[in-house]
């Protein structure tokens, strides 16, 4: 019944909009893309000359604007690049493909966003922020490793979730509600190096866009935001290349044309030698330097693309990372964790008309973790040990068939539907001593999470319009085990057939976003989203591990759902050479995950016995003034805000604040070019301490001194506060050989943030003493970059 | 090259140095405040003798002097029609001992009744009601040296546990069990082996083993104690034990929360329980000797 209510609603909007449409028409489409290197453009800008009409290209560089017949001056611009004008008699339908040449001006090399300049006051979009590669480059970087994620961590809204976190909590959500997608395939967790870096290679990345407030309906599975990451296509032109050598990392990213113009490849990787240095550096100066630390990654990003005519294209890429350690003591004492990502993700591009265009895509992607440890003693003279594998994964195969049906200058209608199916190994151990083998499984599971959407994006006078409606959908599927749960214990086990589906969650998802533009410097936007999460992690570390276990809804554990109201007010200045936002929003959360008191997080095959759910809601005001380009660019991001559950059948009956609550949260990004071949950068960040549990008080039981709390999270962590600054120094170039010396210096003050706050009794006076562990003092780098 | 090669790893080495500082430091912390809140350790045993009860308060967190005993308190424990009062310990603040002695029997309920002295920040009255456990007998019990460990300089040995006991009918599986060496003074609350293990069968009869690690000689005597608690009490002795210092690097700890007595519906710390134990005294023998 309620898909033939969606049928409706797809039927009435383009019956609507077919009325309104166009009684004679003509359409100019295809795609715009980089003059040097054939990359596709996204969000390039397509207007007729003199007038406000026109469209922007979608995230394949794909457009198609529709006019009566006429002569028409068309003006395609992309920030960053030379503009270009054509005049077309259009008469008939026109299918042109436009190459923009990149400035060659200095000014214009520094940017922040590659859009239109006042797109941040014209579009409809609220609550997102686009950050390119090269401004990602630009921000001075701990260890000399440029980082998407530490980047996104300076904007408005978005807070780490430890010092040394890759996590992130957006206005006021767990981190487990963001949705982090690499070419369209789901990272579950992308930290490298226990979160010091992210998964994501910078010189691999074209694009990224965060949605914080409104996310387009065309998304969903997370309440907070979607975090959409786009790697390069691949130079069709030429042979290019680009790479650095770090303290810890290097890196080589290469992009070919396999076939001109037609089809391209292009390929990065990178490794840590972080274990190499600290073995070499303790043999060297074993006092200094106390012990090794034998840890390293490694990633690795491939794209290709094929254009098999003018209307259809295919791409494949794909990532994989895995991060390894080796603390053995000898060959009989073995740890040995891994962990790592993968995502593989096959698109095809198809121009079914002039109007409609399709992308169709195949994702696979995974997750997983192992821990090999073997222990051995001796005992009567002989050797005896014990050994065991243990082992998770998430794994997801989903099929995405995606529709942008642009009707009109004024109505571009996007509807489509995905499908992904889950399986959850949440821990397997196997292992064996010198006299039994043992296998410890817990019950596997599978879910197939599927959505169907439509929207449209409308124009109409003034006003700017995005809505749409999601039907989202959880199917839980055998083969499994599910307990039965009666005031929170397990009281009976149900066992279900392998494909047998036995529990169903669904909802509508409405989203719908306003833009009045009182000019083309200033306005008012507002939206509303509702969003819902059937993925969860179950895990109590606020700031996130390798062992993190994603599990799914089911018939014990309830959808998360968030509603979320934003207004925001626009305005640039200086000809948008200041660009400023401010936004405010208020959001509700049901069902929010918490574990009760003393839970047992780890290793618990009814782990949802522990779980107690209840309300969140999270507000705040967000102001971000930005300097796009120029010699001086930068931007200032300041958040208030407050985030707070309230939970059922937890020690704490009332509002309490949730480990995320950062209340002031304030981040200075500036970037000064002295010279062509000399650039400063800095970086500074002051936020409040989150959050944590202290006891209020001590008192004994026959003995035992015990901790009382007087409440959950009652206590913050000292401010955090941070200054880092950058020197780029430019080599000369020789023909199309660039390279640049890249020297920084992170936490400049040493400031001795806390990582971890933590209380112990000293044993014999039972006095209580407070330690503040910090990770990351002052942190000197140098790398050395070049590109051809 | 190599030369110059080595000269860059030794720079790069250098800067790590440089940067390296021990990570954790001592700080000062400055811990709220809260109003005190009382503290009750009491308990009802299955053996002969005057019980105690303390009432102690809370105090700040780094706080490390002794509690402070609260006095002139009405202490009295009912049982049925027969009420039995406590009375301060003078030389211990905060002690109450029954007047006269007695010993807890089998599925009585007992209930607590205290009057602190009229204090804003005390309750008026503090109540608990706890039934005796129907617990389990020690009838027989051995301990076996099963094997021997050299680690470093200490050697080890793992001391093998047994005993089997009966109760009138098993309604209670909810024990502490532990072993007390000779001239040792055993702890007031040893939790070693806190469990909720069934091994009653239909004849009543429990049959238990557990484990120990340390150094034991042949022909030690040991006692062997169980002790068979209420399914409460067993709840609020595992939240004690899990209380743990919060937070680790990864946030590997187990959720927070305080452990929740049966006093006035927690409000008041601590728990008043009914215990019934049993002990029986063995010789410890080795593997060889079996």
């Amino acid at each position: 019944m309620k898909l033939s209510l969606f049928q409706t609603t797809i039927a009435t909007f383009i019956l609507f909009f077919s009325v309104s449409g166009f009684s004679q028409e003509v359409t100019l489409h295809g795609y715009v893309k980089d003059g040097d290197n054939g990359e596709a453009l996204i969000g390039a800008n397509i207007f007729v000359k003199g007038t406000a009409t026109g469209t922007v290209t979608n995230v394949y560089g794909f457009y198609s604007l529709t006019l009566k017949p006429d002569n028409y001056t068309i003006v395609y611009s992309y920030v960053g690049y030379e503009e270009k004008e054509i005049t077309f008699d259009l008469t008939r339908d026109v299918q042109q493909t436009i190459e923009l040449q990149p400035a060659k001006t200095a000014l214009d090399e520094v940017i922040v966003t590659a859009e239109k300049q006042n797109s941040n006051v014209t579009n409809t979009k609220i609550g997102i922020d686009k950050l390119d590669a090269k401004t990602i480059e630009q921000i001075p970087a701990m260890m000399g490793e440029v980082d998407v994620i530490k980047s996104l961590q300076l904007l408005p809204g978005v807070v780490p979730t430890g010092e040394i976190s890759s996590g992130m909590s957006i206005r006021g959500g767990g981190r487990d509600q963001n949705l982090v997608l690499l070419d369209e395939g789901t990272v579950y967790n992308a930290s490298h190096a226990l979160g010091l870096f992210s998964v994501f290679n910078n010189d691999a990345i074209k694009n990224v866009e965060l949605y914080k407030g409104i996310i387009p309906s065309q998304y969903g599975g997370r309440l907070s935001s979607l975090i959409d990451i786009r790697m390069k296509d691949g130079n069709s032109k030429n042979f290019s290349g680009k790479g650095s050598i770090g303290l810890i990392t290097s890196k080589l990213t290469l992009e070919a044309p396999i076939i001109k113009d037609k089809s391209s490849i292009m390929l990065s990787g990178r490794r840590t030698y972080l274990d190499l240095l600290t073995k070499a550096a303790h043999k060297m100066f074993p006092k200094e330097v106390p012990g090794e630390l034998p840890v390293y990654f490694y990633d690795f990003n491939a794209k290709v693309n094929y254009s098999i005519n003018s209307n259809n294209r295919l791409y494949l890429s794909g990532y994989f990372g895995r991060d390894n350690a080796d603390f053995s003591v000898d060959d009989e004492n073995i740890f040995r964790p891994g962990w790592g990502n993968y995502t593989g993700t096959l698109r095809w591009n198809h121009i079914v008309n002039k109007k409609l265009f399709t992308n169709i895509t195949l994702i696979t992607s995974q997750y997983d973790y192992d821990i090999y440890n073997k222990f051995a003693w001796e005992e009567d003279e002989e050797t005896k040990y014990t050994e065991f594998n243990w082992t998770a994964q998430l794994r997801d195969q989903a099929l995405k068939a995606d529709f942008g049906y642009f009707l009109n200058p004024n109505n571009t209608i996007r509807f489509g539907m995905s499908s992904i199916y889950h399986e959850f190994d949440l821990a397997r151990i196997k292992g064996k001593t010198d006299t039994v083998d043992f296998n410890f499984h817990f019950p596997q599971k599978y879910s197939l999470e599927s959505a169907f959407y439509v929207g449209n994006e409308q124009k109409h006078g003034k006003f700017a319009l995005e809505y749409g409606l999601r039907l989202s959908v959880l199917n839980n599927i055998g083969k499994t085990d599910e307990y039965t749960l009666k005031n929170y214990e397990v009281v009976d086990t149900t066992s279900y057939r392998k494909g047998e589906f036995y529990n169903t969650e669904w909802g509508l998802e409405p989203r719908i976003s306003v833009n009045y533009t009182v000019n083309d410097k200033n306005s008012v936007k507002a939206g509303y989203a509702r969003t819902r999460q059937y993925l969860h992690i179950a895990s109590s570390s606020e700031s996130g591990t390798p062992l993190d276990v994603w599990m799914p809804s089911g018939p014990n554990v309830n959808p998360q759902i968030a509603d979320q109201v934003t207004i925001g007010f626009y305005k640039n200045m200086f000809d948008d050479y200041l660009q400023l936002s401010f936004e405010t929003y208020y959001k509700w959360m049901q069902n929010t995950i918490e574990f009760k008191d003393f839970a047992q997080p780890y290793l618990n095959p009814s782990i949802e016995s522990d779980f107690r759910f209840g309300r969140g809601r999270a507000y705040g005001l967000e102001f971000l003034g930005r300097v796009p380009r120029g010699k001086f660019s930068g931007w200032v991001s300041y958040t208030l805000s407050r985030s707070e559950r309230k939970i059922r059948d937890i020690q704490e009956k009332n509002w309490y604040l949730s480990p995320f609550d950062v209340t002031h949260n304030l981040s200075v990004v500036g970037q000064f070019e002295v010279t062509k071949r000399l650039f400063l950068s800095s970086n500074y960040v002051l936020m409040s301490g989150r959050p944590f549990n202290v006891p209020s008080a001590r008192w004994n039981y026959y003995g035992w001194i015990l901790p009382y709390y007087d409440g959950k999270n009652t206590s913050r962590y000292p401010n955090y506060r941070r200054l880092d600054l950058g020197i780029e120094l430019k080599n000369k170039p020789k023909k199309r050989y660039e390279s640049s010396w890249v020297f920084s210096v992170y936490n400049v003050l040493n400031t001795k943030n806390a990582n971890l706050i933590y209380f112990e009794q000293e044993y014999n006076s039972q006095v209580t003493q407070a330690y503040r562990q910090s990770l990351l003092g002052r942190i000197y780098s140098v790398s050395f970059n070049f590109k051809f | 090259m190599n030369r110059y090669i080595n000269a860059v790893y030794v720079f790069i080495i250098l800067l790590m140095i440089f940067g390296c500082e021990d990570p954790v430091k001592k700080i000062d912390w400055d811990y709220h405040e809260m109003p005190p809140k009382l503290i009750i350790n009491g308990k009802i045993t299955n053996e002969y003798k005057q019980h105690e009860i303390l009432i102690t308060q809370t105090q700040q967190y780094d706080d490390s002097r002794a509690f402070k005993g609260i006095e002139d308190c009405d202490v009295r424990v009912h049982a049925g029609t027969t009420s039995y009062e406590y009375h301060a310990v003078g030389s211990h603040p905060g002690l109450y001992r029954s007047a006269i002695a007695f010993a807890g029997t089998r599925n009585q309920q007992y209930e607590l009744e205290i009057y602190p002295p009229d204090n804003n920040e005390y309750p008026d009255v503090i109540t608990a009601t706890e039934t005796m456990p129907d617990g389990v007998d020690i009838h027989q019990a051995a301990a076996y040296i099963t094997d021997t460990y050299e680690y470093e300089d200490t050697v080890e040995m793992s001391l093998m546990v047994y005993y089997e006991g009966s109760s009138e009918k098993p309604v209670n599986n909810y024990f502490i069990q532990y072993i007390v060496r000779q001239d040792e003074v055993p702890p007031a609350l040893n939790l070693d082996i806190l469990t909720s293990e069934e091994y009653m069968e239909e004849d009543s009869v429990r049959i238990a083993y557990f484990g120990y690690f340390d150094y034991y000689q042949a022909g030690e005597s040991i006692d062997v104690v169980v002790k068979t608690i209420t399914e409460t009490h067993f709840r609020f002795l595992e939240g004690v034990r899990r209380i743990s210092e919060p937070g680790d690097i990864f946030g590997f700890s187990t959720p927070i929360g305080n452990a929740q007595g049966n006093l006035n519906e927690g409000d008041v710390l601590g728990f008043f329980s009914t215990e019934y134990e049993s002990t029986k005294k063995v010789a410890i023998i080795s593997y060889a000797m079996k």
